[in-house]
């Protein structure tokens, strides 16, 4: 934002510029400057290594909501399992996943089920669980998102296509501090047959922000 | 040198199902209680358990003493009462630091 705040000359960049009009450095905003400095102090003192850096940014980028599914087909297939995820979400993510979340902010799985429905929001800023779904969606960080999923849920799920009945209570999770919401979708009927890798593929990221519901399958 | 383990406040003073009122104060700096749930009373779901205090972290203060998250439920209707929305029963819940609650006395019905 700050950089094209900043960027306020009028040429166009696209244009082919007259000979010797060197191009303009892009100036790093003041965030930027400061992460620079940061990080290479931090590898000139030997704390963190720029591969170590480089492969903490590659699994950030990488992760997909693949990880969350496994999770919820995991669940759905194995009851100790699934108690296990709602006791301890973190523990038994990093146990099945093999991956290291244990650093990263507290971890609750909320189960969507016939009479309850979980949608999660952050109305503070974005708090998300990258581990297990990926890079939040563009609309995730809206401002019209984070103020009005708590103003009027109901209106706004419906225009994610979801219409939760009248029966069903909802509760909106607002990740306002440490903890971080995984929402355990409920399993579509019609998917008896299917083993827990089919399961996973059917787990869609915004059934586990709780924006919407898994459809029935049909023969 | 700030000490990296201090006294933490690990028995929490709320339980499941207690009645607590958000305090109405607006601080300065990186408040992680909404202005939507301020001097609103809501209902303890359940302690997180103890966490650094993030008010205090992100003034580049340690975050000691500790202090417990509760995961509190308000009504819907309290929070947003003029609200179009008004379909079946709905909860908004949120985390919120022990600093920034209160007690409430139990209403007689």
């Amino acid at each position: 934002m700050m950089k094209d705040q900043d960027h306020d000359h009028e040429h166009d960049h696209a244009e082919s510029e007259s000979p010797g009009h060197a191009a303009p450095k892009e100036a790093l905003d003041e965030f930027a400057q400061v992460e620079l400095a940061i990080r290479e102090l931090l590898i000139e003192r030997g704390l963190i290594t720029q591969a170590q850096r480089r492969k903490y940014l590659d699994q950030i980028e990488s992760s997909t909501s693949m990880l969350g599914a496994r999770l919820v087909a995991k669940a759905w297939t194995a009851p100790d399992f699934r108690l296990q995820l709602l006791a301890d979400a973190r523990k038994a993510a990093t146990e099945f996943l093999g991956i290291e979340i244990l650093h990263g902010p507290a971890l609750v799985a909320l189960e969507n089920t016939e009479r309850m429905h979980h949608v999660v929001v952050c109305t503070l800023c974005s708090c998300y669980p990258k581990a297990l779904l990926g890079i939040p969606p563009d609309w995730y960080k809206s401002f019209a998102y984070r103020s009005r999923m708590v103003a009027e849920p109901r209106s706004v799920l419906a225009q994610f296509g979801t219409d939760i009945p009248d029966d069903i209570e909802i509760r909106v999770v607002d990740s306002t501090a440490d903890l971080r919401y995984l929402v355990i979708p409920r399993r579509p009927t019609g998917t008896d047959d299917l083993d827990e890798s089919k399961l996973a593929s059917l787990v869609t990221r915004d059934s586990m922000i709780g924006v919407s519901v898994l459809p029935e399958m049909r023969d | 040198m700030p000490r990296c383990v201090d006294a933490v406040q690990t028995v929490p003073r709320f339980g499941e199902g207690d009645r607590v009122r958000v305090q109405w104060r607006f601080p300065d700096g990186h408040i992680r209680t909404p202005f939507y749930l301020r001097g609103k009373t809501g209902t303890v779901v359940r302690s997180h358990g103890a966490f650094l205090d993030a008010e205090r972290l992100a003034n580049g203060l340690p975050g000691v003493p500790a202090t417990v998250v509760y995961q509190v439920a308000f009504a819907w209707e309290d929070l947003f009462p003029a609200g179009a929305d008004a379909r079946g029963r709905t909860l908004i819940l949120a985390d919120l630091q022990d600093n920034w609650l209160d007690a409430v006395v139990q209403e007689v019905a």
